[in-house]
C-alpha cells in the first residue's frame, strides 16, 4: 500500500506539471481482482530460470496507473502497474513494474522505445528474487484497412542474466453491423533466458490464433475470443484450446466496469505435464478523458471512417487531425457545455482522433470540434447546419431505436438512422 | 398595495430569462438581456437564443459577434414565425421555427421554402424538408433546383428527407456531377423508386451505366462499422518482463 502511496505521490506533481503544459494528457488507472485455478502451472522466477510449480486456486490483485503527454508528433507515456497473486502451492509473488516510453510515428509506421524497471518478490523463493532494468524497442505497422501487424522486442538486464521477450499480433477483422464486428487474429509470445554469453536458454513460447469478435449493446460491450494454440516448454509441445470473454459496461464520470473469464485447456503429454487454466476477474478503469469503450486490443486500422456513428447506444466522434495537440468536441449534447476531450491514435491511427458520448438524448444532435482552440467544422458529418456565427455544424439525428430504451418516443416522423450514402 | 408590489417584482424576477453566467459575456450582458427580454415579450422560443449564446461561449466566439448571432437570430425567428403562419394558424412547434430560422440564416430564399410548407405533411416532415433544404445549400446545391425531389420524398419517403443532402454530395463526388445533375438524377429515379435507398441504388446504377465515373458498388451498405474494435485473440502485455505465464 505505501508503495502506492508513492507512486501517487510521484505521479501527482508530474500530472500538475503536465496538465500546465502546451499538450494533451490523460490519465488512465484501473484496479482489478481476479481469482482462479491452475491445475499445473509453471511461473518462471529467477534469473537461472528457476521454474515453481503453481497448482490449485489462486486470488490476485493489480493496479495500473498510467500518464499519457503527447505532444506534437511524439508522445511520452509513464505506466506504473503492480500485479500480486496469492496460491498455496507457491506462496505469495508480487511484480512491480514502471515503464517510460516515448512514441512517435512515420507514416503507416509506429514506433515505440521504452525503459523498463521490474522487481519481482516472491515470499517462498526469496534467494531469487530480483530487480531488473531493460530496453523495449516495438513497432506496429497498419498498411491496410482491414489489418494490422505490430511487434515488440525486449530485452532486460537482471543481476547477471538477460532476458529476452519477443511479442508480436497480426490481426484482421470484418464488419457487418454498426455494433459488431469479427476477426481473426495470430499471437505469438516467448521469452528467453541468457545466464551467459554462449548459454540461451528458451523459457517458453506460446503460439495462438483464432477469431474473436465484438458486440455492443446500449452502454455494454461483449467480446469473445476462443483459441486454438500451441505451448512450447523445454522443446516440448502441448496443444491449447480456450476461450476468453468479457463484458464491459461505460458507466458516468469516465468510470468502466469490467468482467471477464479466461479458460485454457491443454492436450497432448510432456514431462512437464499439462497446465489447465480458469480465471476470472473483475476492473475497475477510470479515465481522465472521455470514456472509450476499451476491449482487449483494437486489432485493425480503420483508416478512413470518420463519420460519428452510433454503436451500442453510444456515440462515437472522429477527427482527422494530425498534427494537433489538443481536440475537444462541444454540441448540444451536454447543450454547448464543456464537451469531450478526444483522444488521441485510439482509433488505431494516429492522426485520428476519437471521443465518446453515452447513451446520447434522441433527436438531432449538433457537434464541432474544437482543434488547438480553433472551431472546426465536421468531415463526413451525416448533416451539415449553419451555426449563425459563420460557421457550419456537424448534426447527426439519434434515431428511436439507438436510444436508451429509457427515452424512446413514437416521434410523427423521426429521420432514419443515420447512414452513408 | 406593498403585497401586489412584491407580486410584480417577483414575477418579474422569476419570468427573466437567465442568461449564461460566464464572465465572457460581460461586455454584452445588458444588450443580450434586452435582446432575450424583447423575445421573450414577444413568446418567441428564448430557450434558443440562451442556447446560442451558450455555443458561441463553447466554441470560442468572441462576444460581440455572439451579440451579433443573437440578434441575426431573433430577427429570423420573427421572420419564420411569419412563414410558418401560412401553414397552420395553430402556433409552430419551436423546432420549426428553428429550422426555418436556420434556413434562413443559411441564405435559403423564401420561395423554396413557403412550397415545402404549402406541401402536404405534418410538422415533423415540414421541418425535415426544411432542413435538409438548408443543409443541401451549405453543399452547394441550390434549394430550388432540388425542391422537386423534396417535394417527392416527402410523400414517398419522409422518413430519409434527412438523408438526401449526403446522397447528392456523394453523387456527385463519385460520378464527377454538377449539383444540378445529381439532383435531377435522383428526381429521375424517385419517380420509379418508393424509396430513398432504392432511388440511391438506381441512380448509382444508372450513372455507373453511363461511365460518367468510377461505380461505388457498396456505398449504400458502407455503414464504417465498428473497426478497430475486437477482441485480441491473446491478451499480452508484450513487455520485456521475463515474467512467465507459460
Amino acid at each position: 500500500m505505501s508503495r502506492l502511496f508513492l507512486i501517487c505521490a510521484l505521479v501527482a506533481p508530474l500530472y500538475g506539471a503536465a496538465a500546465s503544459a502546451n499538450g494533451a494528457t490523460e490519465v488512465n488507472a484501473t484496479i482489478s481482482a481476479s481469482t482462479g485455478h491452475d491445475s499445473n502451472a509453471l511461473l518462471e522466477v529467477s534469473p537461472a530460470g528457476t521454474q515453481a510449480r503453481a497448482r490449485g486456486w489462486f486470488l490476485g490483485a493489480e493496479a495500473d496507473l498510467t500518464l499519457h503527454l503527447r505532444r506534437q508528433g511524439w508522445s511520452v507515456l509513464a505506466e506504473y502497474s503492480g500485479d500480486g497473486r496469492q496460491a498455496p502451492t507457491f506462496g505469495a509473488i508480487v511484480w512491480h513494474a514502471i515503464d517510460l516510453s516515448a512514441q512517435w510515428r512515420q507514416g503507416t509506421t509506429r514506433f515505440d522505445v521504452a525503459v523498463v524497471v521490474q522487481q519481482l518478490f516472491t515470499s517462498r523463493y526469496q534467494e531469487d528474487n530480483w530487480v531488473g532494468a531493460g530496453l523495449r524497442l516495438g513497432t506496429s505497422i497498419a498498411p491496410a484497412d482491414r489489418w494490422r501487424l505490430r511487434l515488440d522486442l525486449g530485452t532486460q538486464l537482471r543481476e547477471g542474466s538477460i532476458a529476452t521477450q519477443f511479442f508480436s499480433n497480426t490481426a484482421a477483422s470484418l464488419r457487418w453491423q454498426p455494433s459488431a464486428a469479427a476477426a481473426v487474429g495470430l499471437n505469438a509470445q516467448g521469452a528467453w533466458l541468457t545466464p551467459s554469453l554462449l548459454n540461451t536458454q528458451p523459457i517458453w513460447q506460446r503460439y495462438r490464433c483464432g477469431p474473436f469478435g465484438t458486440v455492443a449493446w446500449h452502454s455494454f460491450i461483449f467480446a469473445a475470443a476462443p483459441f486454438l494454440g500451441t505451448r512450447l516448454l523445454d522443446h516440448q509441445a502441448v496443444g491449447q484450446i480456450g476461450a476468453q470473454a468479457q463484458v464491459e459496461h461505460l458507466l458516468r464520470w469516465g468510470f468502466q466496469l469490467r468482467a471477464g473469464i479466461d479458460l485454457t485447456k491443454e492436450f497432448g503429454e510432456t514431462s512437464a505435464g499439462r497446465t489447465d487454466r480458469l480465471e476470472a476477474s473483475l476492473a475497475v478503469a477510470w479515465s481522465s478523458t472521455s470514456p472509450k469503450p476499451r476491449l482487449w486490443e483494437a486489432p485493425v486500422d480503420p483508416a478512413t471512417d470518420i463519420a460519428p456513428r452510433i454503436i451500442g447506444g453510444r456515440l462515437r466522434f472522429r477527427v482527422r487531425a494530425p498534427h494537433a495537440l489538443k481536440v475537444e468536441g462541444v454540441g448540444s449534447f451536454d447543450d454547448w457545455g464543456a464537451g469531450i476531450t478526444l483522444r488521441h491514435g485510439e482509433s488505431g491511427v494516429d492522426d485520428v482522433w476519437e471521443g465518446w458520448i453515452v447513451n446520447p438524448a434522441c433527436g438531432p444532435l449538433r457537434y464541432r470540434f474544437i482543434v488547438d482552440g480553433v472551431a472546426q467544422t465536421p468531415a463526413q458529418a451525416p448533416r451539415y447546419v449553419a451555426d449563425g456565427f459563420g460557421g457550419v455544424d456537424g448534426q447527426i439525428d439519434i434515431s428511436v431505436a439507438s436510444c436508451p430504451p429509457d427515452e424512446k418516443t413514437s416521434p410523427d416522423v423521426s429521420p432514419r438512422p443515420t447512414s452513408s450514402f | 398595495m406593498l403585497n401586489s408590489v412584491t407580486t410584480v417584482l417577483l414575477s418579474a424576477w422569476f419570468s427573466a430569462a437567465a442568461l449564461p453566467a460566464d464572465p465572457r459575456l460581460g461586455a454584452v450582458k445588458a444588450r443580450m438581456q434586452v435582446v432575450v427580454d424583447e423575445a421573450e415579450r414577444e413568446r418567441l422560443p428564448v430557450e434558443l437564443l440562451l442556447s446560442k449564446m451558450r455555443e458561441g461561449l463553447a466554441k470560442r466566439v468572441p462576444p460581440p459577434l455572439i451579440a451579433a448571432a443573437v440578434e441575426r437570430l431573433v430577427v429570423a425567428l420573427r421572420e419564420a414565425r411569419t412563414l410558418a403562419q401560412t401553414r397552420s394558424a395553430h402556433p409552430p412547434s419551436a423546432r420549426l421555427l428553428q429550422a426555418i430560422a436556420e434556413a434562413r440564416l443559411a441564405h435559403v430564399a423564401e420561395e423554396p421554402l413557403r412550397r415545402v410548407l404549402a406541401a402536404r405533411g405534418n410538422e415533423a416532415i415540414h421541418q425535415l424538408a426544411i432542413e435538409s433544404l438548408a443543409d443541401l445549400k451549405l453543399r452547394g446545391c441550390e434549394p430550388e433546383t432540388a425542391i422537386p425531389v423534396v417535394e417527392a420524398l416527402m410523400v414517398k419517403d419522409p422518413r430519409s428527407l434527412s438523408l438526401l443532402p449526403s446522397l447528392i454530395q456523394s453523387l456527385r463526388q463519385d460520378f464527377a456531377l454538377t449539383s444540378a445533375e445529381a439532383t435531377f438524377s435522383v428526381e429521375t429515379s424517385l419517380k420509379s423508386e418508393r424509396s430513398l435507398q432504392s432511388a440511391a441504388v438506381r441512380a448509382r446504377s444508372d450513372n455507373a451505366a453511363g461511365g460518367k465515373g468510377a461505380a461505388h458498388t457498396d456505398g449504400l451498405n458502407d455503414d464504417g462499422a465498428n473497426r478497430g474494435r475486437g477482441v485480441q485473440s491473446n491478451p499480452g502485455k508484450g513487455k520485456a518482463n521475463g515474467r512467465g505465464k507459460p
